[in-house]
């Protein structure tokens, strides 16, 4: 590959796929470089909402204004992504009426159109709602799909000449003469290291911003806060769901396709990496949401999973709950004299757009660039669209996946997991959890694709194990009757934790 | 409604219970909430595939390996089994599927090493006469999938068995073209494969692809009921061996064994009522004296039965009811002890997972028992297959095993009032 | 999402045990089976808000609601009340949707011929019409008035009270039935009403009709709910309207009226079983031989084969009982041209079963599997009170 770049950006989530292709639309070269897979990280561990800001207004109006303007122009741009659904805000008789008025006027003043419903209609609509509702607002909330967002901002960057490359971890900066001048890469498939030069660094680490920042011995102030989610089988409300209050605990449903994300929580954690939930994290959600859907309990939870919000802390800044949800973009050269570099920090995804045209119009300048930034006006696509097959050609039937489908999710792709294609078509997202398209795709690919056994074996392998990862937190009612059905078929039937298998680090 | 034998549940170890029972002329009856995993399983008997459970080597002679097991593991449902039952209850089984025209074969003392979908080999004690085909022959091997089934891969099990045989085996695909627009699956191949222009149509292409005199894996869709005929017609047309090999679920071999094993209860006279859960149970002094089942109408059915069998299975038959801090036995309200973790391990652990070896605790008699107090809690009910703690049947390789044996148990044991003169 | 039918679909593990229980799988391929149509899609018809019908619901109409599905689930799912359901939202854009109307409404209230006569015409286009026509001509008169001239109720007073329930098939085309089952009762020292409301449901709710069919029951759900609180029992002795009694007016009608109706509905065997007495002749000579088919529909009770216990301690020495197969005819469904090759593959396994055993005749307790069965074996079928009738001590002197 070419080893000279003008600029590198690091972090495969929103933001940094987001920088790509606004580097890209400004004819900037540039490539992307992510250490799993993209989206792995908070941008595909989050509830998948848009916010229309309303969540917002009476904490941090700036947040809730920008929110508005970007659901508005990403429902524009990127229709392959969102789904939208709308939302509703609900208050029940135990919460305070006094904040219904207060977010009222925040949702004005920052111009989000709210529309009420009496509680009876809106039972009507959406009946596994508590009949204790007493006001309920209808907002331009929606639901957006964080994988096919990242990659379908690559996808259009690639188009204009970018670069992105998975699997890929960022080991080390050249530095010279006080001035970045290229990363150290490791490829995590083969092992190998290289040095990509580069006049630009962009770390949109996320989470990891820290991390990676101290590769370049500088400091920054992430405080990576964990937010515990999980998956129900089926749609619960036909829109987003919020809870009438100041933000807490166990306040948001989105209904994403087929199943409904529910969470979240707040707990300030020192590792990034921190993404398993736990049982007393999930029952203390569910008691939680009860409150808003009172047989939630009876409903079949198939995983759950935590987030890590990249929240940014200035000196003498607040954590969790009550940190900014803004974002903050830092200029190392501001901070320590290091050229070169530029860390986008903080944030979420909805401004995820506006994130990226800030660090690009920063650097941008500093390469004599003067093109605007256009990403408001071009549409992105799905690299992998949702129709098109015949009935008799789905190997997943909870979702409806096609072969086409897994063909066009790994196309032009060297390695790949099976998680890969999961993260673009919802292969084995459904209610078994991947039990029998797991071993469908893995034949399929293995002949396709002309893999060596061991590396198909290897596809299954890690497949089964990441989805037993999300299952073991909500291990109990149909999903533990689920997860011996498939420990029934892949060990009793199949007798595959027998059989030989690649190792690597993908 | 009165029974000498009331067995819950319809998988395999109540189908053992109700066969043991009527075989002591018993009057039976099987209620269960719904059909059994028979359907979801691979049809075979497997006694003991692994032992220890992180054994890298399969069991060879499981008959030799369960003394020790029985020792080692006082708590396996094998050592509240026993050997001679062990081995009765599987030389019955032998018999029994003569007649109803499904003949098992295999021996005690030797596994058979079968193949999966996933191509690799999996020991198993007894299966059916029609799949006794070595893998070791000195034949050409060749793995036959078919185009509109979604659940085999013929290139992926021939690599796989390559690797372990050392030796070459040829993947092939045959394209029936029935041109039905919907996905596949096992049963549904089964039931074209009956038709004789289907058939034939395999057959041609088989010929054409030239592999007469092989021995051919191919998935179990070969006939629902009329398997017997489809697979001579076709061995017969080509000279070969087929070796049906059991896919995921809905399994052939499974469904095979379920219907024919149902069927041949129904004709020695045993009733069932599918569809429908127990309810409550009544006790009196340790007995428990009748069942009810909620029928269509929510009212109560009462069952009254000298003796009762539990087989309603483990966590995947609902036998037990997994919650996030209790797991209950819901027709007897059983005491299970419950693992500290669920989970402990990946996957594919060979160690197998805390939850799966959790169930009722049983005496000799297969009697439920308190595991604190020593106590026996119900001196008529004796329970079989899943529901029994202490095992976990698939790193194992023991579930039919420990639901034909305990079933079979069970069974006698309820005919016989809980007495057994050996 | 409130009712627990509706939530089950979180109970399916994919097993598909039930896809290899059903009957239409089993003899037309294409039919994508219940664990397809039911609870996988109808996780999907929920992601679209149930707005529009998915493309592949049209196959819907092949399904029989033969219930097969929902006993076989061994999760408790019942695929058959998303296929009931979503059946009813395609019916508003069926092509056969004015034929469907008419077996709807022919069967349940026998009317072909008389108020509408342009019907007969094309109602003959259907296979199975020459035979029910026949059967359908007895129907040419009001149901109460007929009740009136020639059923005959004893009328004694009794703590045990029954209100019998006959259903369109016996009061149209059998109403031999009515008498035999009120003599039977009257044996057993009840005393018996006989309900002066119209059809079930079951037919006008399988074509998909559910508004109609809610109607239908509620109006019943009303009379039956009046006896029920002066201390009837509810009996029936048709299987599918039993069922629909105790379980379909639950799911179209939720409530308490509906469950309350459902705790008392008694299929008459069921009800006879809990009796003590047993008022039948046991010098008379048995009937050699006989074959009982269990109908779908009673085995989706949960109850037994009540019937066929009393035909073997009374009436049978040899009785074959069989509740393998599906007849095929699933009420209105083997009436319908496209569907009538389809339901007769469906039963070929059950006729095949009937010749081979080589019976004088066959005993079941649905109208529509003995339509069935004649059309498909040409042996003759009886319900079983009309057998066991002739085996009451004083039948003689209750003789129809």
């Amino acid at each position: 590959m070419n080893n000279k770049v003008q600029v590198v950006v690091i972090g495969g989530g929103a933001t940094g796929t987001g920088i790509l292709r606004d580097l890209a639309l400004r004819g900037i070269d540039c490539l992307l470089v992510e250490q799993n897979d993209l989206a792995t990280g908070t941008s595909g561990r989050f509830h998948g909402l848009l916010h229309s800001g309303a969540r917002y207004v009476v904490k941090d109006l700036h947040s809730a204004e920008e929110c508005i303007q970007e659901n508005k122009i990403l429902k524009q741009i990127a229709p392959d992504c969102i789904e939208d659904t709308g939302g509703m805000f609900i208050a029940t008789k135990n919460d305070d009426p006094g904040y219904i008025d207060k977010w009222l006027a925040g949702c004005a003043q920052a111009g989000i159109e709210t529309k009420e419903i009496s509680p009876t209609e809106l039972l009507k609509e959406e009946p596994a709602l508590t009949p204790d509702v007493v006001k309920a607002y209808f907002v331009p909330d929606a639901a957006v799909d964080g994988f096919t967002l990242a990659a379908a901002n690559v996808l259009s960057a690639q188009k204009l000449g970018a670069m992105a490359r998975n699997y890929t971890k960022v080991i080390g900066f050249k530095l010279e003469k006080n001035k970045v001048c290229g990363v150290y890469l490791k490829d995590k498939y083969t092992g190998k290291e290289e040095l990509v030069e580069c006049q630009y660094v962009i770390n949109a680490g996320g989470a990891w911003a820290g991390q990676i920042a101290g590769l370049a011995g500088q400091n920054i102030n992430v405080n990576p806060d964990k937010g515990v989610l999980v998956i129900f089988n089926h749609r619960i409300t036909n829109r987003v769901l919020n809870h009438l209050r100041p933000p807490g605990d166990g306040d948001i449903f989105v209904p994403h396709g087929s199943v409904t994300v529910f969470g979240t929580t707040s707990k300030v954690t020192n590792n990034p990496d921190d993404t398993e939930a736990t049982l007393e994290e999930v029952l203390e959600l569910l008691a939680e949401g009860s409150n808003l859907i009172p047989d939630l309990k009876n409903m079949r939870l198939i995983r759950a999973f935590a987030g890590v919000r990249p929240l940014y802390q200035p000196d003498g800044g607040q954590l969790g709950r009550e940190a900014t949800r803004d974002f903050t973009l830092i200029d190392h050269s501001q901070l320590t004299g290091l050229e070169g570099l530029v860390s986008v920090v903080g944030g979420k995804l909805t401004t995820y757009r506006l994130m990226a045209k800030a660090a690009v119009d920063f650097v941008a300048e500093k390469l004599g660039v003067d093109k605007p930034c256009i990403t408001h006006q071009e549409m992105i696509y799905a690299p992998v669209p949702k129709n098109g097959a015949k009935p008799g050609e789905y190997l997943c039937q909870c979702e409806m996946v096609s072969k086409k489908m897994l063909d066009q999710s790994i196309e032009g792709k060297g390695h790949f997991s099976l998680s890969d294609v999961r993260r673009l078509t919802r292969l084995g997202m459904g209610p078994c959890q991947g039990t029998f398209c797991t071993f469908r795709a893995t034949g399929y690919y293995h002949q396709s694709r002309n893999l060596k056994v061991t590396e198909a074996n290897k596809l299954l392998k890690d497949h089964i194990e990441e989805r037993w990862k999300g299952s073991k937190p909500v291990l109990w009612g149909q999903q533990a009757q689920e997860t011996q059905l498939t420990r029934g078929i892949y060990l009793g039937l199949l007798n595959l934790e027998r059989l030989e298998s690649d190792n690597n680090e993908l | 409604m009165n029974y000498d034998v009331v067995v819950i549940g319809a998988g395999l170890a109540g189908f053992s219970a109700a066969l043991a029972a009527v075989k002591e002329g018993k009057q039976v009856l099987v209620i269960a909430k719904g059909m059994g995993n028979l359907y979801s399983s691979s049809g075979y008997i497997d006694l003991l595939g692994y032992y220890p459970t992180t054994s890298k080597k399969p069991v060879v002679n499981p008959q030799k390996i369960l003394d020790s097991l029985i020792v080692e593991n006082p708590n396996h449902p094998y050592a509240k089994v026993g050997k001679d039952i062990i081995i009765k209850a599987f030389n019955d089984f032998l018999l029994v599927s003569e007649e109803m025209g499904l003949p098992y074969t295999g021996s005690l003392n030797a596994n058979m090493m079968m193949p999966t979908a996933a191509g690799a080999l999996v020991p198993t004690t007894l299966y059916p006469k029609s799949t006794d085909k070595k893998i070791t022959v000195d034949r050409e091997i060749v793995v036959v999938g078919i185009k509109e089934l979604v659940d085999f891969y013929p290139a992926y099990v021939a690599q796989n068995l390559e690797l372990q045989l050392g030796r070459k085996v040829k993947p092939l695909w045959i394209d029936l073209q029935l041109n039905i627009s919907r996905e596949l699956n096992s049963y549904d191949l089964a039931l074209a494969l009956e038709k004789p222009q289907v058939r034939n149509g395999l057959i041609d292409q088989l010929i054409n692809l030239n592999v007469r005199d092989s021995l051919i894996l191919i998935p179990a869709v070969l006939g629902v009921t009329r398997w017997q005929e489809v697979i001579s017609n076709i061995e017969q047309s080509l000279n070969c061996e087929l070796l049906e090999i059991p896919t995921l679920p809905p399994s052939v071999m499974g469904y095979r064994l379920a219907e024919s094993f149902k069927l041949y209860l129904k004709n020695k006279g045993v009733e069932f009522i599918i569809g429908y859960p127990v309810a409550y149970a009544k006790f009196l002094d340790g007995y428990c004296e009748e069942i009810s089942i909620y029928t269509a109408n929510d009212r109560l059915k009462k069952i009254k039965a000298q003796n009762f069998c539990l087989a309603t299975g483990g966590i995947l038959g609902e036998g037990l009811q997994v919650l996030p801090r209790e797991i209950k036995e819901d027709v007897f309200g059983l005491p299970i002890q419950v693992p500290r973790e669920y989970s402990l391990h990946d996957f594919f652990s060979l160690e197998g997972q805390p939850l799966s070896y959790a169930g009722v605790n049983v005496n000799d008699r297969l009697q439920p028992f308190d595991p604190q107090t020593k106590e026996t809690l119900l001196k008529n009910v004796f329970v079989a297959g899943a529901t029994l703690a202490g095992y976990d049947p698939f790193v194992e390789k023991s579930g039919n095993g420990v639901a034909l044996t305990s079933g079979y148990k069970a069974g006698l044991l309820a005919a016989k009032g809980g007495i057994l003169n050996e | 999402m409130s009712n627990g039918n509706e939530r089950n679909l979180d109970h399916c593990l994919k097993c598909s045990t039930c896809h290899t229980q059903c009957p239409v799988v089993a003899n037309y391929p294409d039919f994508p089976g219940p664990k397809q149509l039911g609870p996988e899609l109808e996780r999907l018809r929920l992601a679209k808000g149930q707005e529009k019908p998915l493309e592949i619901d049209e196959s819907l109409a092949l399904c029989t609601n033969c219930k097969r599905c929902d006993i076989a689930c061994p999760h408790g799912v019942k695929p058959s009340y998303y296929n009931m359901k979503n059946k009813a939202r395609l019916q508003g854009q069926s092509i056969s949707k004015f034929r469907d109307w008419i077996l709807a409404h022919n069967i349940c209230w026998g009317k072909i011929g008389s108020k509408i006569p342009g019907l007969v015409n094309f109602a003959l286009k259907f296979p199975l019409t020459k035979s029910v026509m026949g059967l359908m001509g007895i129907a040419n008169r009001d149901f109460p008035k007929y009740l009136k001239q020639q059923i005959k109720i004893r009328n004694s007073k009794n703590d045990k009270k029954v209100l019998y329930y006959p259903g369109c098939y016996a009061s149209f085309n059998e109403p031999e039935i009515i008498q035999a089952t009120i003599d039977i009762l009257e044996a057993y020292d009840f005393q018996v009403e006989l309900a002066s409301v119209n059809c079930c449901g079951t037919p006008v709710m399988s074509n998909g009709l559910l508004d109609e069919a809610r109607e239908m029951a509620i109006k019943n759900t009303g009379v039956f709910l009046k006896y029920i609180r002066e201390g009837y029992k509810i009996v029936t002795t048709c299987s599918s309207c039993g069922l629909t009694l105790k379980e379909e007016y639950t799911n179209i009608i939720p409530g308490t009226n509906s469950a309350e109706l459902k705790q008392n509905v008694w299929d008459l065997f069921e009800l006879l079983e809990e009796e003590e007495i047993l008022p039948f002749n046991e010098n008379k000579e048995k009937i050699k031989k006989a074959y009982y088919h269990v109908p779908c529909h009673l085995k989706a009770q949960g109850i037994g084969v009540p019937a066929a216990n009393l035909l073997k301690k009374v009436a049978v020495k040899d009785l074959i009982i069989e509740d393998n197969y599906c007849c095929g005819i699933a009420g209105t469904f083997g009436f319908k041209k496209e569907k009538y090759p389809i339901a007769m593959a469906i039963g070929d396994p059950l006729f095949k079963d009937i010749k081979n055993s080589q019976v004088p005749f066959v005993i079941t307790d649905c109208g529509t599997c003995k339509l069935q069965i004649m059309h498909g074996t040409s042996v003759p079928v009886k319900h079983p009170v009309v057998i066991l009738r002739d085996y009451l001590k004083n039948s003689d002197t209750e003789k129809f």
